[in-house]
């Protein structure tokens, strides 16, 4: 039986050229990213200064697929953004929805080969896709609209457990 | 997010600045130059993969590999700052004062400059 988990796309930080979003599941106080910053600032300053910065960069100079690594499947725009000259192993999820807007994930340290091997990871970057599929499909309806940097219509999804 | 900015440090803000930066120029110098990441990967001898990581702006460049990308590209991706110096020349005719920045040195008369360097 697949389950469904409720969740809102919110509004982190608005800048000139770039907005950055993230999401917040329902029944929960905080949003992914910010579960991801929480979960790491202690332990993994630098990285967590590093990825603060670059996503400062971003903001400033544009959202650009070659800055990130894909990590989902070919037809999505699920991407890592890695921490530091990639030799640690901190890794942000995110979705390129354009070069003005960016929705940050969750994420954590990569210990195995690829992200698949790994069940947390993996389900952090599953949950991108269902929700950039979600994303897509809602566009398409015209109940949300990606519009400039902004995103909105009605910001409420479901997401299904299983494929 | 405000408490997490507070652990960007000057050292961090140099280290993604300069990669990030050196791999726009590249980036920007194969756009003017209409080529492909692959044009670049078949020139340095490496595979596109290796290439499209660099461009990323989270490689560590060593100073070795910037050196042969300017010089495969036939463009300059990193500036030295050199001290600049007064050279005073005495020419029989005319005193010229010079002043001797990196490249951009404007000296008609390159002898004396050479013997005064």
């Amino acid at each position: 039986m697949n389950s469904k988990q409720k969740l809102t796309i919110i509004l982190l930080e608005e800048y000139e050229n770039v907005n950055l979003y993230s999401f917040q599941f329902e029944n929960e106080a905080l949003s992914e990213f910010e579960k991801f910053l929480l979960s790491f600032k202690d332990t993994h300053p630098e990285d967590i200064g590093t990825i603060m910065y670059r996503l400062e960069r971003i903001v400033n100079d544009g959202v650009f697929e070659r800055h990130f690594r894909y990590a989902g499947k070919v037809k999505d725009r699920t991407a890592e953004l890695p921490s530091h000259f990639e030799t640690t192993n901190l890794r942000l999820y995110c979705i390129c929805v354009s070069p003005k807007i960016l929705i940050l994930g969750n994420g954590g340290l990569k210990s195995t080969r690829t992200y698949n091997e790994d069940e947390y990871l993996n389900n952090c970057v599953e949950t991108l896709r269902k929700l950039d599929f979600e994303l897509k499909t809602k566009e398409k309806s015209n109940i949300i609209f990606i519009i400039d940097k902004n995103i909105t219509g009605d910001l409420s999804l479901s997401i299904y457990d299983g494929k | 997010m405000e408490e997490s900015r507070k652990l960007i440090t000057p050292e961090i803000k140099q280290n993604v600045d300069f990669s990030i930066d050196i791999a726009n120029r590249i980036f920007d110098i194969l756009e003017m130059k209409k080529m492909k990441q692959k044009d670049l990967a078949k020139l340095m001898g490496k595979s596109e993969a290796e290439i499209s990581k660099w461009l990323k702006g989270t490689h560590n460049f060593n100073i070795d590999t910037v050196l042969k990308i300017q010089t495969i590209l036939d463009e300059e991706i990193i500036q030295v700052v050199k001290t600049s110096k007064i050279v005073e020349v005495l020419n029989w005719t005319e005193r010229l004062t010079i002043v001797v920045s990196g490249k951009d040195t404007s000296v008609s008369n390159s002898n004396n400059v050479e013997e005064a360097a």
